[in-house]
């Protein structure tokens, strides 16, 4: 909602997994700070807090962002998902399942960040080449795996194995 | 680090953003905030209250105008990259526009954000000079343009005046060779070194080249002595040669943990050359 009034409170309408609710939040606060303090979506990670690492990446009405370089402020009006929504219950979304077979994570931090990245190419583009698996991943960090497991997993996930 | 304590406002219209910037100087305009919110959450800026342009209708037009493409502010990099138009039009940003950060940051990250921001290693500013575009700022003072020549004055600084907003960018439509080249570490990352040509062609001689390097040099600028060098010559390797040389040789360089000026002037040189090249062989 607009407000020519400067205040440190805004009220914010947003829509999380599906869920649509009316929160008061601070005008400091960036958008994975509300998620993960006030609505505890806490598979969202903050790592380097400006923008660098991708651990807090979520999607923004379809489009992958990251959550720290995003005012909660600037939810208003959005529909967000987090990593929370990418599984049904505890059944294990494609990807998720690409990602355990081909051992894509280890310590786990980075990999909801390569989650939502990756979800959003293959919803963009469901048949994506080597090439465009690594552009889309290309602004996560990972410290553990050293990357070609992930991109196989996605490869994996997508059907492209050995293409 | 948790950004430091501000507040917010989402004025509806133009009208009220400039009000918002006139009653208080250290309020600031947030657009896709990739810049901003890194620059607050390290300290090097706090500014009393973020206006955020992000409900204000109108600023995400993209549209071919007579000679112009006519850029709302809030346009994304995202949306530049994949438009038809600017792919037809000007080309450049296409080929620039990929060197922006990551996806997640183009989904996000705004051309009129990038051109106020005025960051040296900036794609959009060096490719707004190079094609001879400008912007056109609001406030409460009125409206005025001002050209990309005398847009950009330093590091993160222009002519644009802190109660000011960009609300139009138009660049003309090109149908003259470019050329972009840019060097960096890993594929993302800030440039060290980025170079922008555009020339058109008289016959076999060279005309209006606008040489533009951005990064290694401190400043988004233009490189007079090479576009002299160019102007009214026939293109060949030779020329093109001499062109990066003389034109590289006039500038002073950044020396950092990244690389020696000495470094940084090798770099210049050959993406003047490649960039040369490329531009001539698209004429």
């Amino acid at each position: 909602m607009t407000s020519s009034s400067p205040s440190n409170r805004v009220e914010i309408d947003v829509e999380v997994n599906g869920r649509r609710r009316t929160v008061a939040v601070d005008a400091r606060d960036t958008l994975a700070d509300h998620l993960r303090n006030d609505q505890k979506l806490t598979g969202i990670k903050l790592g380097c807090e400006h923008g660098v690492c991708g651990a807090c990446t979520i999607l923004m009405d379809g489009a992958a962002v990251r959550s720290c370089l995003t005012l909660a402020a600037q939810g208003d009006g959005r529909s967000i998902r987090t990593v929370e929504d990418l599984s049904d219950g505890a059944a294990l979304s494609p990807l998720q399942e690409a990602f355990k077979r081909h051992h894509a994570l280890q310590c786990g931090f980075c990999t909801a960040g390569f989650l939502i990245s990756a979800t959003e190419l293959l919803e963009s583009n469901p048949s994506p080449t080597r090439d465009e698996v690594i552009e889309a991943l290309s602004g996560n960090l990972c410290r553990c795996t050293g990357y070609q497991t992930i991109v196989e997993a996605v490869l994996d996930a997508a059907g492209q194995i050995g293409n | 680090m948790k950004l430091p304590n501000i507040r917010y406002a989402s004025p509806a219209s133009i009208e009220d953003a400039c009000d918002l910037l006139s009653a208080d100087e250290d309020s600031k305009i947030i657009a896709g905030g990739q810049s901003l919110l890194p620059v607050m959450a390290m300290r090097l800026a706090q500014p009393s209250v973020v206006v955020d342009l992000g409900n204000v209708p109108g600023l995400t037009d993209l549209e071919e105008a007579g000679d112009y493409i006519r850029f709302g502010p809030m346009v994304t990099h995202a949306a530049i990259v994949s438009s038809p138009a600017v792919a037809k039009h000007l080309p450049m940003m296409v080929a620039a526009g990929r060197h922006i950060a990551h996806p997640q940051i183009r989904n996000r990250g705004t051309l009129g954000g990038a051109l106020a921001h005025g960051d040296a290693a900036g794609e959009w500013p060096l490719v707004l000079l190079a094609l001879n575009g400008m912007v056109e700022v609001q406030s409460v003072r009125g409206r005025r343009t001002i050209d990309a020549d005398d847009l950009f004055v330093g590091p993160y600084m222009t002519t644009i005046a802190a109660d000011e907003i960009i609300t139009d960018v138009w660049i003309p439509s090109h149908s003259d060779g470019w050329g972009y080249g840019e060097f960096a570490r890993r594929a993302g990352d800030y440039g060290l070194a980025n170079v922008a040509v555009v020339m058109s062609t008289e016959g076999s001689q060279i005309s209006n080249a606008r040489v533009a390097v951005g990064a290694a040099v401190g400043k988004i600028q233009r490189v007079p002595e090479a576009e002299d060098v160019l102007n009214g010559s026939e293109l060949s390797p030779e020329r093109a040669e001499v062109a990066s040389e003389a034109g590289a040789k006039s500038l002073s360089y950044i020396s950092d943990i990244h690389g020696s000026a000495e470094y940084r002037q090798g770099l210049v040189q050959e993406l003047i050359r490649r960039t040369i090249v490329e531009a001539g062989a698209r004429t």
